[in-house]
């Protein structure tokens, strides 16, 4: 499904890392195509460990390092990328944290405060980042994408090791964050759920090296994202089961 | 330095602890007192005759002129340590091919005698003041490379991406992820270097200049004035003590205040 206003073009024809310790290297990705939509909700799901952070990082620029192309439609595209983990800087404040990721001089520094109440920070903006729980410091990391006004939102498992009530209040804040601004989304999650409660569209990887074996649209109006059943029905629609994660149970919760 | 009342930290108010520092000084000092009258021995001179002295030398200017001698010394030296080390060990830390080519000469220069590289110094460049900075810096810079070096070595590279991602240029990357995170390296280096350059710095006085704490100390050996000897001691140490708490430990606070 090669939308026509496609905004980003993925295509990775090989990514590897040279093995540990010895010659030669380890395959991550091969062949993998994408074209997103402008505005689209795309939900990577993979097992653990099959290349989806490496993905991300080739998307963001971070690794320059690999065969093929990506190619957005705008000149300069503003990018914002939440990471595993909040990567806040713990010498500065919360609210110092979310104004560094402005360029310097810009006037949106005068929005920060105002973004942080919306991502119930309003309280902690001058605390540093470790006196905040680790909720607390993913919502910060949040706030620091979104002042941006980023047209590309990357995100690589934004809500894990979280437990599951936090995890959902943060959906929720993800979800009123990106309503009402045209920003495109690429989610990376191994909880598939997570994936079909926000997503519009789900790309599923394999094991590595990671190709797409499934890549489907999401259809699931606005109102019916909050009904248990709707969403089980529709799980079982993409992913043919009623497993929330892709791959192997069990499999670590953290990998990359 | 300073680190005799950390236990205490925990539990006491200042006003405690300062007044466990005051009385544990003052045993001292009664202990002196006692084994100076008993021995009545002309090379151990009690408190108050060492005191007199000191307000002797005070008085006659030649307490801070010496001082002041030992001081411009100390502060010369420490600040070429402290520029040259640091990018050194910045550079060894980055590029791997430096710190291989270079670890073996930063081996033996630790290792170099500090007598050594004071003796050189003095016979290569003469009995200058270029001389015995020189010296003294040179004994100092690489433990502060090596101190650097692990510094710039477990810089994190996941906020280098992050500042990557989000624009930060190299100007705020520097200050606001660099640096904060260099800085417990540099304090470290601080420390223990200053805590060096001290002694450093008299033996260098003691052999090859005319003026300062070591030239004055050498003069007191000469004459056998133990007297002497213990009121520069004395004015020593608490010129220490003074950049130590008035200078260091708040640069210290200032510097981890955001930690938990």
């Amino acid at each position: 499904m090669a939308p026509l206003n496609a905004t980003l073009e993925i295509r990775i024809e090989r990514k590897a890392y040279p093995a540990a310790g010895r010659r030669g290297s380890v395959q991550v990705l091969k062949d993998i195509e994408l074209s997103v939509a402008a505005g689209s909700f795309v939900a990577i799901t993979g097992p653990s460990g099959c290349g989806k952070t490496t993905l991300l990082n080739i998307v963001t620029g971070i690794d320059r390092d690999f065969e093929g192309s990506v190619v957005f439609a705008a000149s300069e595209p503003h990018l914002a990328y939440v990471f595993q983990t909040p990567r806040l800087l713990p010498w500065r404040t919360v609210s110092e944290n979310v104004a560094l990721a402005l360029p310097p001089g810009d006037p949106r520094v005068a929005r920060v405060q105002e973004l942080l109440v919306r991502v119930g920070l309003g309280e902690v903006a001058a605390a540093h980042p470790e006196r905040l729980s680790l909720g607390m410091q993913r919502r910060a990391a949040l706030a620091r994408a979104f002042i941006l006004d980023p047209d590309f939102l990357l995100l690589d498992e934004p809500f894990v090791s979280l437990d599951e009530a936090a995890a959902q209040d943060l959906r929720a804040l993800l979800r009123k964050l990106c309503s009402g601004r045209l920003v495109t989304v690429l989610f990376v999650t191994h909880n598939t759920m997570e994936a079909v409660a926000l997503a519009t569209r789900v790309v599923r990887l394999s094991a590595a090296p990671a190709s797409i074996v499934n890549d489907v649209a999401v259809a699931l109006p606005e109102e019916l994202r909050t009904s248990p059943n709707a969403m089980a029905a529709e799980h079982r629609r993409i992913f043919g089961s009623n497993a929330w994660t892709d791959g192997p149970q069990g499999a670590g919760r953290d990998g990359s | 330095m300073a680190q005799g009342n950390t236990i205490l930290d925990n539990d006491a108010g200042p006003l405690v602890r300062l007044g466990w520092t005051l009385v544990s000084i003052a045993a001292l000092a009664a202990i002196w007192h006692l084994a100076a009258t008993a021995l009545q021995s002309r090379v151990l001179p009690g408190p108050i005759e060492v005191t007199s002295t000191f307000l002797n030398e005070l008085k006659a200017g030649a307490l801070a002129w010496h001082l002041g001698a030992t001081l411009a010394r100390v502060a010369a030296s420490f600040v070429l340590a402290v520029v040259i080390g640091t990018a050194i060990g910045l550079a060894l830390g980055r590029l791997r091919w430096i710190d291989r080519f270079f670890d073996s000469w930063l081996i033996l220069f630790l290792n170099l005698p500090v007598l050594v590289v004071i003796i050189l110094c003095y016979v290569w460049f003469g009995l200058t003041e270029v001389a015995a900075i020189t010296a003294v810096a040179i004994n100092k810079i690489p433990n502060f490379a090596v101190t650097m070096r692990e510094g710039t070595r477990s810089l994190s590279k996941d906020l280098a991406e992050m500042a990557e991602v989000y624009r930060f240029g190299r100007l705020r990357t520097l200050r606001h992820v660099i640096l904060p995170q260099l800085a417990p390296f540099f304090m470290a280096a601080m420390r223990s270097g200053l805590a060096l350059v001290w002694k450093i710095v008299l033996v260098v006085e003691l052999l090859g200049r005319s003026n300062g704490v070591g030239y004055q100390l050498n003069v007191a050996f000469q004459l056998f004035d133990v007297s002497l000897i213990l009121a520069y001691a004395i004015a020593f140490i608490l010129v220490v003590q003074m950049i130590e708490v008035g200078i260091l430990q708040p640069l210290e606070v200032r510097a981890g205040r955001w930690r938990r």
